[in-house]
């Protein structure tokens, strides 16, 4: 593609929409915050709170876990509005396989484009072809093989799918640390050993082959869904992500403004227990969130393309089976 | 070579591409360090014998490098503007890292109290993100860092320059030397920004910072700017008035009769370089070659 810009000089012309331009951006985002906003006023305390980008959502996933619904698209007039009042990266939010939310969200030149499990899927099976896009893409990941399938059908960037709207760590975790298990796992194996592995994961060979070699992802992954606290950030940094989303955690505590630059600063000094423990001091209540997450009705995380066991239904509330925790080891309380 | 002799490259690290420009560094052999505080930069007692600004987002930079003070009430900007005013040491910035080292910008966001902070130190005009938004981010051969040591042809080869929301250099003072140019249109936002630049300098005003204009609060047909004065405690008065001599700037016109400006993406001026473009995110090292380079040339003449 050639530049839509008029760029160009005597040494050539310019190119745009190539990989190295894509993935190029969250490269610039890392070590940053990238916070989800509803409003043009949310926005603003984004940006002056020192986030690197704004996901701009109609209802964040908090809201969209407790009022149900199908979570569409934002509309365009809401991300043009929040796109003139900051200047930093404008991100929104596509529905899984819906190429023509894409294709909107292009014309509105936002900066990325994340394919989302938060909202409806709207193809069960298949994701959006993203090579066929000039914007860059973000898509989530529980494991090794479901970031090699989005990197392979073209996203740019990577992150957790943790839990969105629970303000619960927990899931992210688990998926920070699945991802770079599988890719240690992958580095000491042998060469043959990889084709089985790349069949395992369900992800191309070449790729399975790259990362065997690499040690690494090809491009930035981030942590997001269920961070809510600057430690929560911190505890993602040191896991070793490249950066932070957070959504819910921010415009759902008692205190954004303060919350947000607290968390700024907890992802940039991640390493550093005293500038954690001057942030974290006096922020006041954090989002109430959901403990049991394997409980609740709403689950985002298993929403993947031609994986997803309950597309289109709610999935069954899981019975509990044996004793709990307490009635095995007891309570603290009772001591 | 031992690696005592290789220098020691700081690498700002609050955020950014600063991975990649430790990785760059160190295969044009110097050594690198990630700089998040004003400790980390004299941590260890061996001085930092230059300092990296990567790209990424230089609102956040300027907000997080700006909020925490440390002993003697220094944050990290004051020690980096002792870094390159005082110690005079090789300092380079890239895409964001050149908005930093600007002593005026354009641009900047109209949400931040004392708009974008900047460390200042090369005598350049800059606007923010001028080609646009993502999609508009390119790829285009730029002119290659000048051949001083002059190893072989192949450096006179263009050099990938990948520009990633950036910025442009609007005008560069007397003492600059210019090492790049490239001709492209304003996207939208900058254009309003830069007629309401030309207005202003039309009526002989002084700019040294300017807001992007907010659409939102548009006062009938106005548009209304908000714009911040540089709160710069270390700027004294005597180079304030400096800065307003200076005011007569020109800024490019357009080339052939479109929008498009003839701009410029890299700068020099002695211990100061910058780059509009990512030099991190390509193989091709010249430019961090050309950086070790002036880096080895400060150490030997210290």
């Amino acid at each position: 593609m050639t530049g839509t810009n008029g760029n160009g000089n005597g040494n050539g012309s310019a190119v745009v929409g190539t990989s190295t331009v894509k993935q190029g951006l969250a490269q610039m985002l890392k070590g940053g915050v990238i916070m989800d906003v509803m409003n043009v006023e949310q926005a603003k305390i984004a940006e002056a709170a020192g986030a690197v980008a704004v996901m701009a959502l109609e209802r964040i996933p908090a809201d969209i876990r407790r009022d149900g619904g199908v979570a569409r698209m934002s509309d365009p007039s809401l991300i043009q509005e929040i796109k003139n009042a900051v200047t930093i990266p404008v991100m929104a939010k596509a529905r899984i396989g819906h190429f023509v939310e894409a294709q909107i969200l292009e014309a509105c030149e936002v900066d990325y484009i994340d394919e989302s499990e938060v909202l409806t899927m709207a193809d069960d099976v298949h994701h959006i072809d993203k090579t066929q896009f000039s914007v860059p893409f973000v898509c989530g990941c529980r494991n090794l093989g479901e970031a090699l399938r989005r990197i392979a059908e073209g996203a740019s960037m990577l992150r957790t799918k943790g839990e969105a709207g629970t303000g619960n760590v927990v899931e992210a975790v688990r998926h920070a640390r699945q991802v770079q298990g599988d890719i240690r796992r992958l580095q000491t194996m042998s060469k043959d050993e990889l084709f089985v592995a790349a069949k395992e994961l369900r992800a191309p060979y070449d790729l399975v082959k790259q990362i065997a070699e690499d040690g690494k992802l090809p491009i930035v992954n981030f942590a997001a869904g269920g961070v809510a606290t600057p430690a929560d950030a911190a505890l993602m940094m040191q896991l070793g992500v490249d950066g932070v989303f957070v959504g819910s955690g921010i415009f759902k505590s008692a205190n954004p403004e303060a919350r947000a630059r607290a968390i700024v600063q907890a992802t940039t000094h991640y390493k550093d227990p005293k500038v954690l423990m001057d942030v974290s001091t006096g922020l006041g209540p954090a989002m109430v969130g959901i403990c049991d997450i394997k409980g609740d009705p709403v689950n985002f995380r298993d929403r993947e393309g031609g994986e997803y066991t309950y597309s289109g239904k709610v999935p069954p509330k899981k019975e509990l089976s044996g004793y709990t925790e307490t009635q095995m080891y007891g309570s603290s309380w009772n001591n | 070579m031992s690696n005592e002799k290789k220098p020691l490259v700081g690498v700002l690290s609050i955020q950014g591409a600063f991975e990649e420009h430790q990785a760059c560094l160190e295969a044009s052999g110097c050594r690198t360090k990630q700089i998040r505080t004003v400790a980390d930069m004299t941590e260890g007692g061996e001085a930092l014998d230059g300092m990296v600004l990567p790209g990424g987002e230089s609102t956040a930079m300027g907000l997080i490098g700006t909020a925490t003070k440390e002993s003697g009430g220094k944050s990290v900007w004051d020690a980096l503007r002792d870094f390159i005013e005082v110690d005079k040491k090789p300092t380079w910035g890239t895409c964001a890292g050149m908005i930093l080292l600007a002593e005026r910008c354009v641009g900047a966001s109209a949400v931040i109290q004392d708009g974008q902070a900047l460390i200042g130190g090369m005598d350049i005009l800059v606007c923010r993100n001028y080609f646009g938004s993502q999609v508009s981010s390119f790829e285009m051969a730029t002119p290659p860092p000048p051949t001083s040591g002059g190893e072989d042809g192949g450096m006179a080869s263009p050099y990938p320059g990948v520009f990633i929301r950036a910025p442009a250099i609007l005008s560069a003072g007397q003492e600059v030397t210019v090492l790049g140019k490239v001709v492209a249109t304003p996207c939208r936002q900058a254009a309003v920004v830069l007629e309401e630049l030309e207005r202003k300098i039309e009526k002989g005003e002084t700019v040294v910072q300017m807001g992007v204009v907010d659409a939102l609060e548009r006062d009938g047909s106005q548009l209304r700017h908000r714009e911040v004065v540089k709160a710069s405690p270390c700027e004294t008065g005597e180079e304030k008035k400096e800065l307003e001599q200076d005011a007569s700037i020109e800024l490019p016109g357009a080339a052939d009769g479109s929008n498009a400006r003839e701009v410029i993406c890299a700068v020099r001026k002695s211990n100061l370089l910058c780059t509009a473009f990512h030099p991190e995110l390509t193989n091709d090292h010249r430019w961090h070659q050309y950086f070790a380079q002036m880096v080895k040339e400060s150490v030997a003449s210290a």
